[in-house]
């Protein structure tokens, strides 16, 4: 990746080489090696989530990821984190709907430190009474701020009502009561539920062989995790359609947050799909939306949509925020393009601004070691094969445009879009 | 270049402070460049600096005009930003809302943004596409259009951002009110994006004015980073921004602020807010008065406020009073601005409660100083942070163009972490003697309606 080129070459030369390395200790894991840095970055995920938080102990997994960096094995919290810091090594967790993710960057030569200090927060977090404390007051005071925030509320309000029998009804950042209750025990059964061998999922890049990414992976997990599988979660169901529902809240812009069922991520339209959200939604100032709603009509200052793939399920989701009064009109335009991007479908010149920016921003996406890494990882979590980004500019030129409108036909649909808001809307 | 000598002087030693690094971090803290950027020059006024970085066949190309919102005429609060928006409206060449198309038919990312002392514009390109976007950018520093019928539809899009980033936010109206208290007469205390009433007033030829006077290739800088060479993106330079007629570095000159010699309060009550915040701001020297001074403010609003080792954590999160603790203080600024203290207190604890302790550790940092191994420790957390300086497409971009902005020299980037290196206890603690002056402090407390603080 870091040969010399000259101008001329320079992007047909260019591309991703995706290593698979099997540790001597028998963990996996994908690698792009690039040596412009001397930099390692790690990206993991368990298998589970909020989605494993029991009824009643919403917050479990977000707790649990704080408090994994607040002290472990010999050291309390301040010693952990100084240790880390003075060396340069950053160390995080975050809990997702459906996984539990850590990232990991610090400098080639703390590598074999770096590991040691991962598997002591993976094997023996403390859970210390003050740092429990600690985190379920900022849990708290974030769970309070998130209420004086439309978008989070709105953003709540969706899930709830999209899913109403699945934990995916639930938080990622738990309930007032549900972080109230939850004690050591609580956080331990969520360790054991989840960080565990069989569901682990790992992506590295940066200045490193597969050799030595081998003994890093080995003396970070090989000993600190239990073996066998996460608790499975139960099959993501299609989400429900509902009316458009409004949550009253004193702010002078309503929030809204919108969307339905996508193609799951392992259909072979998905790439398609992505064109079409592109076109809709998700292409920024290139959009029918950015145009129509925030460039013609001055309604916004932003509006938006991105497809969500999780296992064997997607959904596209967007969101808008309008001042209360003009809020009405910002629907009704939102819904008759919804409507016609699914009817007519996009226009040639439409598909081939998609594709070009998919394909040429491709690159874009690789110029930081840590984001390298959490993008191989996503893919690991939805089991794309090691080839895939190999692939992925080739695949996107081939897609017609006739594809692309028959993808918009099958993922958008005006009489499933489910929308909540946020304010005092006039609707 | 006379000026570039005088700001040299003003803004210190970096070179001499580097080489006098401590031996203990000699390892980490050679005065090697962090970025190793190069510059050049046009006729016509334009500085580049360009920052080779050849992991993909990409680039980051920005423009950085100096001038922001603290440079706006008073009553026209807001026009920076506005016009940031408008220079997306198009040129003779370029149609309305087609450029964005244009950068993302070319599988480039772009956008803009605007501060108190700098307005920037960027694209992320292939590297092929370089000379495309420094044409269109060229084309927009020298011909924009403002037509009427576009800016309209803009202001009701700022007046939403407004809503969106201020109005709707709390903690955002907090911060803004803050602002606007502290600071007595510099417009550092004008909301960057403006005040409602005078967004709504800005005419669209002070607007114009605003863009002739400030946006031209004197009054610039433009930096690329990523897979170029400095001879390239020069002579892409002449071919492109090389047309653009010549202009004048404009000087700001902006009111500045009286002695603060008062001890002042704010409190923002506001119903939507259930858990209370605290803020308490300085007013703080900057990198242009003393690089030593500012430094040395540096390591103290780490050592005071950053990560479960701080003093801030250790006296006001440990114990339970506060969720969470910080300390913010940048030199960076055309004019000085601010050291700023901030902390949320544990649901259930008494907002007196917290200050209380505050002021109790802050009268214990004056008395005693700040220890050695406090320093020692700030100084290791705050260098090893900076060898991944490197490691994104725009970050030396950012910090570079932010830097050159504000019309502090290359230097004062790239031996940094040397620099900060050599930071001695002694000048911690005066630096805190120095600024951390309760008779010239604001503090400020958002409460909830019915609260009182």
């Amino acid at each position: 990746m870091s040969a010399p080129r000259t101008e001329a070459d320079g992007q047909a030369s260019w591309s991703v080489p995706v290593q698979v390395v099997r540790s001597p200790g028998g963990i996996d894991a994908w690698l792009i090696e690039d040596h412009s840095v001397p930099v390692l970055a790690l990206a993991f995920a368990f298998a589970g989530g909020a989605a494993l938080d029991p009824p009643g102990q919403e917050g479990r997994a977000a707790l649990l990821a704080s408090l994994l960096t607040e002290g472990a094995g010999p050291y309390d919290t301040a010693a952990y984190a100084s240790l880390l810091r003075e060396r340069g090594v950053t160390l995080a967790f975050e809990a997702d709907r459906d996984g539990l993710k850590g990232t990991l960057r610090c400098l080639v030569e703390e590598g074999a430190f770096a590991a040691e200090m991962l598997a002591l927060a993976l094997a023996e977090p403390r859970f210390d009474q003050a740092a429990m404390e600690r985190a379920r007051a900022q849990r708290l005071l974030a769970l309070r701020r998130e209420a004086e925030q439309p978008p989070a509320v709105a953003s709540r309000r969706w899930w709830a009502e999209a899913f109403p029998s699945h934990p995916f009804a639930r938080p990622v950042g738990g309930t007032e009561p549900g972080v109230s209750a939850i004690d050591r025990a609580a956080l331990l059964s969520a360790r054991e539920a989840q960080m565990r061998r069989g569901s682990l999922v790992v992506a590295a890049a940066g200045a490193v062989g597969a050799d030595a990414l081998g003994r890093f992976l080995d003396r970070a997990f090989a000993a600190s995790l239990a073996d066998g599988n996460a608790e499975p979660i139960p099959a993501v169901p299609e989400p429900r359609r509902f009316a458009l529902a409004v949550v009253e809240l004193d702010a002078p812009q309503a929030t809204g947050v919108f969307g339905h069922i996508a193609l799951p991520p392992e259909d072979p339209a998905w790439e398609a799909a992505q064109i079409a959200n592109w076109i809709l939604g998700g292409g920024g100032f290139s959009s029918r939306l950015m145009t129509e709603v925030r460039e013609k009509r001055g309604l916004t200052y932003g509006i938006g949509t991105g497809l969500l793939p999780f296992r064997g399920r997607g959904l596209v989701l967007g969101s808008v925020a309008t001042d209360n009064a003009r809020f009405g009109e910002t629907l009704a335009v939102l819904r008759e393009e919804w409507g016609k991007i699914a009817s007519v479908g996009p226009t040639e010149e439409e598909v081939e601004a998609g594709k070009a920016f998919l394909t040429g921003s491709f690159p874009l996406g690789f110029t930081s070691t840590a984001q390298i890494a959490s993008t191989l990882v996503g893919l690991r979590q939805l089991e794309r094969a090691p080839d895939w980004l190999a692939g992925r500019i080739a695949r996107l030129a081939a897609i017609s445009v006739e594809e692309v409108r028959e993808a918009s036909r099958r993922l958008f649909d005006p009489a499933a879009l489910s929308v909540v808001v946020a304010g005092r809307p006039t609707l | 270049m006379t000026e570039i000598e005088r700001r040299r002087l003003l803004a210190g030693l970096p070179a001499a402070a580097a080489l006098a690094a401590s031996p203990a971090l000699a390892p980490a803290t050679s005065a090697r460049p962090v970025y190793g950027a190069e510059t050049f020059r046009l006729a016509n006024g334009l500085q580049g600096v360009v920052i080779p970085m050849r992991r993909a066949p990409v680039v980051a190309h920005m423009v950085w005009y100096r001038v922001g919102g603290a440079d706006e005429p008073p009553g026209l609060s807001g026009m920076a930003h506005f016009l940031e928006h408008l220079m997306f409206k198009g040129t003779p060449k370029i149609g309305p809302g087609q450029f964005s198309r244009r950068i993302a038919r070319e599988g480039g990312r772009d956008n803009a943004f605007t501060g108190h002392d700098y307005t920037a514009y960027f694209q992320q390109v292939a590297a092929d596409r370089l000379e495309l976007v420094m044409g269109m950018e060229a084309d927009r520093m020298a011909n924009i259009l403002l037509d009427p019928k576009d800016i309209e539809p803009e202001r009701q899009v700022i007046l939403e951002e407004r809503l969106q980033i201020v109005e709707n936010n709390p903690r955002s109206r907090f911060r803004e009110r803050l602002a606007a208290s502290f600071y007595l007469n510099h417009p550092y205390g004008r909301p960057i994006i403006g005040w409602e009433h005078e967004i709504r007033a800005i005419p669209r030829e002070a607007l114009l004015e605003f863009h002739r006077r400030h946006y031209g290739p004197g009054n610039a800088i433009l930096v690329v980073q990523g897979d170029v060479t400095t001879e390239r993106v020069a002579r892409l330079a002449e071919a492109t921004y090389g047309a653009v007629p010549a202009s004048a570095r404009v000087d700001r000159r902006r009111p500045q602020d009286p002695p603060h010699d008062s001890e002042r309060r704010l409190v923002l009550r506001d119903h939507r807010v259930r858990e209370p915040s605290l803020a308490r701001l300085y007013p703080a020297p900057h990198a242009h008065a003393s690089v030593e001074m500012s430094d040395a403010l540096e390591v103290l609003s780490h050592l005071l406020g950053s990560g479960p080792a701080s003093l801030m954590w250790k006296a006001l999160v440990d114990p339970g009073l506060a969720a969470s603790a910080a300390a913010s203080y940048g030199g960076d600024s055309v004019d000085p601005s601010e050291f700023a203290l901030y902390a949320n207190p544990r649901p259930g604890v008494a907002p007196q409660t917290l200050e209380a302790a505050l002021d109790e550790l802050l009268a214990r940092l004056l008395a005693d100083g700040v220890t050695e191994a406090e320093v020692a420790r700030s100084l290791r957390e705050i260098v090893a942070k900076s060898v991944f300086a490197r490691d994104s497409l725009m970050g030396g971009a950012r910090t570079i163009g932010a830097a050159l902005a504000v019309d502090l020299p290359l230097e004062y980037v790239e031996f940094w972490p040397s620099r900060i290196a050599s930071v001695t206890a002694q000048q911690v603690t005066e630096a805190a003697r120095a600024v951390l002056r309760r008779d010239a402090s604001l503090t400020g407390w958002l409460v909830p309606a019915e609260a009182r603080a």
